[in-house]
């Protein structure tokens, strides 16, 4: 298919700056006139009005409903270049015309491609709830198209350092679609069992349901996740879906940033081995990381889904040298060693039997399952480490277990919630204490304390100060120091091939880059010890280094971009928004607990989840769970990482619809802006038409060089079929129509209609895919005849108050694009009166067939429609020398038409009236305007659009003018073609909101109202800017549902005469003294009002035949069907 | 399926078409031919007997008769060409479901149709009004014809068949006779049977029976040809032991003037009588009507360049097929009504009266054919007077 | 669902406006109720009302815009003109003038169409059946 315009606009156009129905207006004329316009607006949609502007008081209740074909025809029209939420950036002048750029938000959603089936919606999991992501436009917005509400990035996926939506899955959990949050969770994090139980949650830290009462147990949530998924079975990751690259990555350890850069090396198609010097994978989340904590079959479950998912994991593989791993074939390596070895004190008695370091401790337990501590245990040390440590030691049999540190309580560097489990179990906490000895030998005894604190010094690390000179002395069996860890390169010799930086960790840049080109680092090795999460998100970073380094640069696009991708503000928490406390996990007694290795946390259950998960604030609006884009593969309307976009052209016109709407301190000068203004803040929208009328007419003249033939060039005619041969086409509208078993039922049935030659369901049938397999079909199978059973219901050019964008995609996709004959289709609306909600499958069915009935009647008497056009020349005959008169001639004539002026004219028997009769001759006319100022009078207007001859008496002669079109200035002259009394004018034009027309085309007036509304100079020019749109059309089409009338027939009675008010059905006299009927092609509207009055069916119409009507009655309502 | 068929034969053979000599009197005679349309009874009896494969031809012409019977009177063959077109029409009907273009868009038959129904119970009667003695049972009826209906459907031309009705039974009542009118009576069903509906006519002519029957009547008087010519020619083929009378009301009031004791207030004004198909030719009542007219002291009767059994149709029968001939014959009808000298039609069927009331309310053509129109039983009925009285009829009211 | 035949004679303009705003909110219509759509009710003439009742429809409802409305002018005016002669027929041939319904709308009428046609349908039902019905029902009952 084409590219929308949106996203291919023209480099020359008209700007036009503004909402609101004036702006309607200039679009409407200008494109309608062959002029290309940019149409740019901050608003979501173009009607939506200005805060400043009033209500208007004169608004038709149903009026949104009749500014709908307009909407539909200016917003699609193929020289209307429409940009929402888009910013006029900057104007410059240039000759005479504009440097222009308008820089447009990112649009998430094509409307060029949204069928507005409704289907993201169906699937949002917020779209019950009080600000759907997702909504229609408004009502009176012709669109069914969906808007998607994304604002920033919500604090809890900004908090955390992977990255994961923790919104999505929150809100999936909140709905009980537990596979699909996973499946969210999976996108950011592989090791989310490991997460869920041990990461120390910066999201709930950032979670903005803490200023109401407290924040999400995001953590709990997404253990439950996971451990409802282990229920089904073993965790899974996916395969990684490209073909896998002759590139091998190997990766040096298997602790957190290890296994995380291996798994987003495997998705991106990377051969990768991890390497692990110990016999069994998992690094820190295995030697530092209890079982109590971190169950053992859960990190392995992990560790084999990863293996699973295609990562190669070699244990017992230390690493000694990078160079030979690089020989080997490795095209990078990434190293994520760690930091295993202990930090010591350096105090005296350090080395005393039973002074244990804590990774050794722990490593020793964790991996061996063994381990001795004495009685009286004590910790040194206040971190996360130190507290595993303690609980360790409780439940290897300790009768007392001391922590001692020299933090204060608020300065514990663990997780409170570890010191609260901690404490739970009995273990003892002595803060605000230094160790400074160990007494004892050959075992400890004792530790010799001092009170101490930390203090802070500038730029330089936490400097220990004692507090008193006073020792005291403690009874010790057994002491762990558990006083931070170091990289232990050096056990293998890698300190020496690789540059070191403080603290002996590896140098390297925040992506993970060392200075030796296919050498990438990550997790503690770098970082020193922090924890899982940021060591997942360090290997996660090297990962996408190392696939930039490898040849994809927007390897890590969507994820580094991600925080600079949202735009707004979050919602404000409401008021009405009611405190609720977190769910809290069931936990084991601390006195069962601290007696094993089990898990102390139990986990929350089904209902505490999704009841926990519902108090989520949904502070982004949308989600992102991309539900909606996977429902919505087969249109590909959404995009939830579309970027906005600068547009530049050049403008020989700017229109000003909304002052607001201009940056601020531009001030725009030149003589070709101009503004649809003053009355734009009228609270008469006549008086805002007329405005945009004015405008556009006024931009016409310096815009004519770059019109260009308004009718869109007919595609080549698709071949016409054998008429015999029906298709059925059903449209599923992406899955929304019926269920899939309802729509086999109904293709089915329609197979089995003997005319049926083909049938076929439709994705999407105003998707330009659906036109192609329509087409295809038609082609293939010599169709000549077709139904398609969808949305669409159009027996007109699609221009009905009931038609939406999606219909009339329909048309443009089959009939002007894929060229095909309009009139071999009959359209039926399925899915709008298929369902009310409330039926059962079979009555779905029956209603749809009921309705199929009458599209099955109807296609047998498909024909040929009226077709036909005339060509208009650029004569053009004003009468009446008024002021409007005169400045429509001048607007005219620079616009390139051949305008004749005739100054003063009466009807003829008429007295010339005297303002008329005293009105002097206007001067500085151009010369290219022939002007008449003899006072005329006019005999008669004769003949139709592009061909009207008007005949005159001037001075005792006759006088005779050809003309395209005609314009009657002076209000004397109305009479000529608005008869008094005449039925149907009044509200007519109110739906094309044309105001100088009149009942026969191509003669056009000026009313006396119309001069109240705007000076005399601007309303000639809505008066040329109205009279343009039908000269340029070039040609005019023929109504396509114009009546034929059969002479043979046809009693020339001259009821349609009578009826008809546009003067389309007139009797011609046969020569005999008896008359037949004709219908004027151009004047016919085609209401088929002429064909209900004939008492003898001379007249016919398409669609609406005699005989279609009369088989739709016999055929729908009889009992044989 | 061609229309060589032995059933179509057999209808050919029955109503004589083989005894055509092919002189092309039918269609020098026909209405439709002489105002030029492509329609020739001469041509359609050739492809009837010679070419039946060409249907399109026979299917479309059997339509365009106007069954007015013209062509048949001049026929030295004695071919019975009106039957021959019922009766095709009825077979085909049924055969292919063919139905002619319906004037009106088929409203007419649409109504007709529905009072096939036997559970209709109609409020037809609401025109009565207490001046016109009328009963529920009796040996005299009534027939009322479709005139109500008319009146409300061709409102916009101003039509008022009612007033036939009205003044036959205030005819009837100065006769002496209150006649029963059947407050379920329905539609005759002539369009229905002379637009090929054999099976819709024979169930209204059933229950027309059985509603005469039920009132006990033995006699009808009819005021309507269309009616007369159902009810005394079609209905005894379809009811076995049909035992009724059928009646014209003008033959009644005939008799009565020729018995005497009945005059006529004058009218001095000049008319015409345009002959109704069903009256003059088919029911050869071309001297009653004239003699009523005579009997109007300073009444004047023009007669029409074609007139008696020779009379130029109103331009449509059976609301089939009604176009620009239609128009064209009636035209043609009223200039030589205008030729007449008369300012006034007298016409006798309430189609006749229908059709040519239609021409005449043409916007364009319609001005100098206008002529005041009165149906024959209303003039009568407006100046019928006993012998003895001064009281005229019309001031009992 | 009632076995009665409600049919709907509807103007492409406002009252299709509706039906369709009807269609798109998911409304409940009454489920024997069927629509014939024409582009103005200046289409319609008495025999199309008529035949809706010869092929047993058991109510007619013509729905048409509001008389200033009408995109063409001239189309109200017709539909109060036939309808009234239809009624007018009906009521003499004992079908009932009840069963003939006109009713207009502006275009964001949605709610009062719905109402209306559930008026019409309890209208119809409270009738019941049309007495002429159509042959081979007859037969078949």
């Amino acid at each position: 298919m084409s590219p929308g315009k949106a996203s291919n606009p023209p480099r020359e156009a008209v700007l036009l700056v503004g909402a609101g129905y004036g702006a309607l207006k200039v679009a409407e004329d200008l494109s309608h006139a062959g002029i290309p316009v940019l149409w740019a607006t901050r608003a979501a949609h173009f009607l939506e009005l200005p805060d400043s502007v009033e209500p208007f008081e004169q608004w038709p209740a149903d009026l949104n409903y009749q500014f709908r074909p307009l909407y539909l025809r200016v917003t699609r029209h193929r020289l209307v270049t429409p940009l929402t939420q888009a910013r006029l950036e900057s104007v410059s002048p240039h000759g005479a015309g504009y440097d222009v750029v308008v820089a447009q938000d990112p649009k998430y959603i094509d409307y060029d491609l949204c069928t507005g089936c409704g289907r993201c919606s169906e699937v949002c999991p917020l779209d019950q709830g009080e600000a759907p992501p997702l909504s229609r436009t408004p009502g009176y917005c012709p669109s069914r198209a969906l808007q998607l509400d994304k604002r920033l990035i919500s604090p809890c996926r900004q908090g955390c350092p992977l990255g994961v939506n923790a919104q999505a899955y929150l809100a999936l959990t909140a709905t009980g679609r537990f596979d699909e949050a996973l499946e969210v969770i999976k996108r950011d994090n592989p090791l989310l069992g490991v997460c869920g139980r041990v990461c120390h949650h910066p999201c709930e830290a950032a979670c903005r349901r803490g200023e109401l009462d407290q924040p999400l147990a995001i953590r709990d949530i997404k253990r439950f996740l996971f451990d409802y998924a282990a229920q089904q079975g073993p965790p899974t990751l996916p395969r990684p879906a490209a073909a896998r690259r002759d590139q091998r990555v190997a990766v040096v350890g298997s602790g957190p940033a290890g296994l995380c850069a291996a798994h987003y090396l495997n998705q991106a198609g990377l051969q990768v081995t991890v390497l692990e010097a110990l016999d069994q994978a998992g690094g820190m989340l295995r030697a530092g990381i209890n079982a109590f904590r971190l169950p053992r079959k859960v990190l392995d479950a992990e560790i084999q889904a990863l293996v699973d998912s295609g990562v190669e994991i070699k244990t017992n593989r230390p690493v000694e040298d990078i160079e030979a791993l690089l020989a080997q074939g490795y095209r990078a390596v990434l190293l994520t060693t760690g930091t295993h070895q202990d930090l010591r004190l350096n105090i005296p008695g350090e080395d005393l039997a039973g002074v244990e370091h804590c990774v050794t401790f722990l490593a020793g337990v964790n991996r061996s399952g063994q381990g001795k501590v004495g009685p009286r245990t004590v910790i040194i040390g206040g971190g996360n480490s130190a507290m595993d440590a303690a609980r360790t030691a409780l439940r290897l049999g300790a009768e007392q277990v001391t922590v001692l540190a020299i933090e204060t309580e608020d300065q514990l560097p663990a997780h409170p919630e570890e010191v609260r489990q901690a404490r739970e179990e009995g273990v003892v906490f002595r803060l605000g204490l230094a160790p400074v000895e160990f007494t004892g030998g050959p075992a400890v005894n004792g530790i010799r304390l001092r009170a101490a604190h930390w203090e802070s010094s500038p730029g330089g690390p936490p400097r220990l100060v004692f507090d008193s000179e006073q020792i005291e002395d403690m009874a010790a069996d057994c002491v762990i120091v558990s006083i931070g860890q170091r990289p232990h390169l050096a056990r293998h010799g890698l300190d020496a091939q690789l540059t070191l930086g403080p603290g002996d960790r590896l140098a390297a840049d925040d992506r993970g880059r060392t200075d030796r080109p296919g050498v990438f680092v990550a997790g503690d090795v770098v970082t020193g010890p922090s924890t899982v999460v940021d060591s997942m998100a360090g290997g996660r970073r090297a990962a996408y280094s190392i696939i930039e380094y490898l040849g994809d640069p927007a390897a890590g696009e969507h994820w580094y971009g991600l925080a600079a991708r949202g735009v707004g503000d979050y919602p404000p928490i409401g008021e009405d928004v009611p405190q609720q406390p977190r769910q809290e996990m069931a936990r084991r007694q601390p006195k069962v607990r601290r007696r094993d290795f089990d898990e102390v946390d139990l986990g929350l259950s089904q209902a505490q989840a999704q009841a926990e998960a519902t108090r989520c604030l949904q502070c982004g609006v949308c989600c992102e769970c991309q539900a909606c884009e996977s429902a919505c593969a087969d249109i590909g309307a959404i995009n939830h990482f579309a970027v906005g976009r600068r547009h530049q052209l050049r403008a020989p016109a700017v229109i000003v619809a909304d002052r607001a709407e201009l940056p601020d301190g531009v001030e725009l000068g030149g003589d070709n802006v101009f503004w649809v203004e003053a009355d734009h803040y009228s609270a008469d929208l006549m008086d805002v038409l007329m405005a945009g009328g004015s405008a556009a007419g006024q931009a016409m003249a310096p815009a004519a060089s770059l019109r260009v033939e308004s009718v869109e060039p007919a595609p080549a005619a698709a071949p016409a079929g054998d008429p015999s041969r029906l298709g059925f086409f059903l449209c599923a509208c992406n899955q929304t129509m019926a269920p899939a078993e309802t729509l086999q039922g109904i293709l089915q049935r329609a197979a089995a209609v003997p005319e049926v030659a083909h049938c076929e369901l439709i994705p999407s049938a105003c998707h330009p895919d659906g036109a192609d397999r329509v087409a295809r079909a038609l082609a293939e199978k010599n169709l000549g005849r077709a139904i398609l059973a969808s949305c669409a219901c159009c027996p007109i050019n699609f221009a009905c108050i009931s038609c939406n964008d999606q219909r009339t995609r329909v048309r443009r996709h089959l009939f002007d694009r894929r060229g095909l004959e309009r009139s071999r289709f009959e359209l039926c609306n399925l899915r709008d009166h298929i369902n009310d909600g409330r039926l059962s499958q079979d009555q779905v069915m029956e209603r749809a067939m009921d309705l199929l009935r009458a599209a099955f009647i109807r296609s047998r008497y498909l024909g040929p429609l009226r077709r036909g056009d005339t060509e208009l020349g650029n004569r053009i005959l004003i009468l009446g020398g008024s002021d409007i008169g005169v400045s429509a001639a001048r607007n005219l004539a620079v616009q390139g038409f051949k305008v004749r002026l005739v100054h003063r004219c009466a009807i003829a028997g008429e007295e010339l009236p005297e303002a008329v009769a005293a009105r002097p001759q206007a001067r500085g006319l151009e010369k290219s305007i022939v002007q008449v100022d003899t006072p005329v009078e006019i005999t008669g207007i004769k003949g139709n659009i592009g061909d009207f001859t008007v005949t005159a008496k001037a001075g005792g002669r006759g006088r005779r003018w050809k003309a395209d079109l005609v314009c009657l200035t002076d209000e004397n002259l109305i009479p000529l073609t608005i008869f008094a009394g005449r039925v149907g004018l009044k509200k007519f034009y109110r739906y094309d909101f044309a105001f100088f027309h009149t009942p026969r085309m191509g003669i056009y007036r000026v009313m006396p109202r119309t001069l109240q509304r705007v000076d005399a100079f601007r309303a000639g020019a809505a008066l040329a800017g109205e009279v343009a749109t039908a000269a340029a059309k070039a040609y005019l089409n023929d109504h396509q549902l114009s009546p034929v009338v059969d002479p043979l027939r046809c009693r020339g009675c001259g009821r349609c005469a009578e009826i008809c008010p546009f003067d389309a059905a007139v009797l011609r006299e046969n020569g005999d003294g008896t008359y037949t009927a004709e219908v004027l092609r151009h004047n016919c509207v085609g209401c088929g009002g002429c064909v209900g009055r004939c008492p003898v069916t001379a007249m016919d119409i398409p669609f609406f035949s005699n005989q279609v009507l009369m088989s739709m009655v016999a055929g729908r309502l009889s009992k044989e069907r | 399926m061609t229309l060589d068929s032995p059933e179509i034969k057999r209808i050919i053979q029955e109503r004589s078409l083989y005894m055509c000599l092919e002189c092309g009197k039918c269609s020098a005679s026909c209405p439709r031919m002489l105002t030029g349309k492509e329609y020739s009874p001469r041509l359609m009896a050739h492809k009837l007997m010679v070419e039946p494969e060409d249907e399109a031809f026979i299917e479309h012409s059997l339509w365009e008769c106007l069954t007015c019977g013209l062509c048949e009177e001049r026929c030295p063959s004695g071919v019975e060409y009106t039957q021959l077109m019922l009766e095709l029409r009825i077979h085909l009907a049924q055969a292919k479901g063919l139905m002619g273009e319906r004037a009106h868009d088929g409203a007419l038959h649409s109504w007709m149709r529905m009072m096939t129904s036997p559970e209709m119970r109609q409020n037809r009667l609401e025109w009565i009004t207490p001046e016109l003695r009328v009963t529920d049972r009796g040996d005299t009826a009534f027939f009322t014809g479709c005139a109500p209906y008319f009146d409300i459907f061709f409102a916009g031309i101003e039509v008022d068949t009612l007033a036939i009705v009205k003044d036959s039974i205030r005819l009837l009542n100065f006769l002496d006779i209150t006649p029963v009118v059947m407050g379920e009576e329905r539609c005759c069903g002539h369009d229905l049977l002379w637009s090929g509906d054999q099976e819709n006519f024979e169930t209204l002519c059933r229950l027309n029976y059985q509603e005469f029957q039920a009132a006990g009547v033995k006699r009808v008087v009819v005021s309507c040809p269309e009616c007369y010519q159902v009810l005394s020619g079609y209905m005894p083929q379809v009811i076995e032991g049909f035992d009724l009378e059928v009646i014209l009301l003008m033959d009644l009031v005939g008799e009565q003037v020729r018995q005497g004791g009945v005059s006529f207030k004058p009218l001095a004004r000049r008319v015409t009588f345009q002959d109704p198909c069903r009256l003059g030719r088919m029911a050869d009542h071309v001297r009653q009507p004239r003699f009523l007219l005579e009997q109007i002291p300073r009444l004047t009767l023009g007669e029409m360049a074609s007139h008696g059994r020779g009379s130029l149709c109103c331009g449509n029968s059976a609301f089939v097929n009604c176009d620009a001939y239609s128009k064209r014959i009636q035209v043609t009808r009223l200039k030589e009504a205008e030729a007449t000298g008369a300012d006034m039609l007298v016409t006798a069927c309430p189609k006749c009266m229908i059709h040519l009331c239609c021409a005449m309310r043409d916007p364009h053509q319609g001005e100098p054919l206008a002529m005041e129109v009165c149906d024959l039983i209303s003039l009568v009925a407006e100046h019928i007077q006993w012998a003895q009285s001064e009281k005229p009829l019309a001031a009992s009211q | 669902m009632s076995s009665l035949n409600l049919w709907g004679i509807c103007c492409n303009w406002s009252p299709y406006a509706c039906y369709n705003a009807a269609g798109m909110a998911k409304r409940e219509l009454p489920p024997n109720f069927r629509l014939m759509r024409v582009m103005c009710i200046g289409r319609i003439n008495q025999a199309l009302i008529l035949r809706a009742f010869e092929y047993g429809a058991d109510g007619v409802i013509v729905l048409e815009c509001v008389d200033e409305d009408c995109r063409y002018g001239p189309g109200p005016e017709v539909g109060h003109t036939n309808v009234a002669r239809v009624r007018r027929l009906l009521h003499y041939l004992g079908i009932g003038q009840e069963r003939l319904v006109e009713k207009s709308f502006a275009a964001d009428d949605m709610e009062k169409l719905v109402q209306c046609l559930w008026d019409f349908s309890e209208a119809i039902e409270a009738i019941g059946p049309n007495p002429a019905k159509p042959r081979q029902e007859r037969e078949a009952s």
